[in-house]
């Protein structure tokens, strides 16, 4: 019975975000990756998100579960956390399909735009998945680092400079407004524990 | 005052669940699977006294199911609303509603 306050449950869920672990996460993965790419080591790229993993769950205890306390949610929430997942990775193999696509469709002399565009690509790529994690998690300021991560594309492909300096610079921004967050969320919560 | 075999004319609302900082912790238990003494600490902004004894009352009367563990050596709490809990809180929920469109506008 948790579809009779809906309005409750989604605040109780985006508070749940509110301590800024998160957004160090996803920034320092997306930086990761652009630096392995920048290394020429980009099939080590997909490696970096199984390196961070281990570290949510200690990081996540030690740190924000004391001061915020441990919640479950419900069943539904995490049935459509799931299926945004699933929508997300096919909305951007759709998009990726789409600009594979465009640029083979050029042929050998693509102009000069499309080559600029495909520059940005994978930070588009990167800020669709966080517009997805936004609208999923409730959370307005991924739809603003999605919308970092399109500036930097852009950036990138007006600059003409390569694909992962968008990664690396979008991914910086996120982690410091993540570090930030994290700083303001230790110094407000005392950290109370059951037992002081 | 209704005649003997005569039902009331207000509908009858439950006392117990009608403690506002009781009610609070039902409802926000009644949106999460569980929640831990913390958590419940953090959002009802209760003192650690007055959710401590509002959660054994509830506990006590069967709304609430405690789960005591230890994880990272700290004593941890949680808790998850009972079925009888749900059910007495949508009859509450009935109740409370029909008495208030009771009210003249």
């Amino acid at each position: 019975m948790v579809h009779h306050n809906d309005a409750l449950e989604s605040r109780l869920y985006r508070s749940y975000w509110d301590d800024g672990l998160l957004d160090i996460f996803a920034g320092a993965g997306i930086v990761g990756i652009g630096l392995c790419w920048m290394a020429d080591l980009i099939a080590m790229g997909p490696v970096v998100p199984v390196v961070l993993a281990p570290f949510w769950g200690p990081l996540r205890r030690s740190l924000v579960e004391p001061r915020a306390g441990l919640v479950e949610f419900s069943d539904a929430r995490s049935d459509r956390n799931r299926r945004l997942g699933r929508w997300s990775v096919w909305l951007g193999l759709a998009m990726l399909a789409l600009f594979t696509a465009l640029y083979f469709r050029a042929g050998p002399d693509p102009g000069t735009f499309l080559p600029l565009v495909i520059a940005g690509v994978p930070a588009f790529l990167l800020a669709l998945l966080a517009a997805m994690a936004g609208l999923g998690l409730g959370l307005p300021r991924f739809l603003g680092y999605g919308a970092v991560l399109c500036v930097c594309g852009a950036g990138v492909a007006v600059a003409g400079a390569e694909p992962e300096v968008a990664m690396v610079t979008g991914g910086v921004l996120i982690a410091l407004a993540g570090a930030l967050l994290l700083s303001r969320f230790l110094r407000m919560d005392v950290e109370s524990g059951e037992e002081s | 005052m209704p005649s003997p075999g005569q039902a009331p004319a207000l509908p009858d609302v439950d006392a117990f669940l009608h403690e506002l900082a009781r009610l609070r912790l039902l409802v926000l238990l009644s949106v999460v699977k569980r929640a831990d003494f913390v958590y419940l600490l953090r959002q009802s902004g209760f003192s650690r006294g007055n959710l401590s004894v509002q959660m054994t009352k509830l506990a006590e009367a069967g709304l609430v199911d405690i789960d005591k563990s230890f994880v990272d050596n700290r004593p941890r709490t949680a808790y998850a609303l009972t079925k009888a809990g749900r059910s007495a809180l949508r009859a509450y929920k009935v109740s409370m509603t029909a008495l208030l469109d009771a009210l003249p506008d």
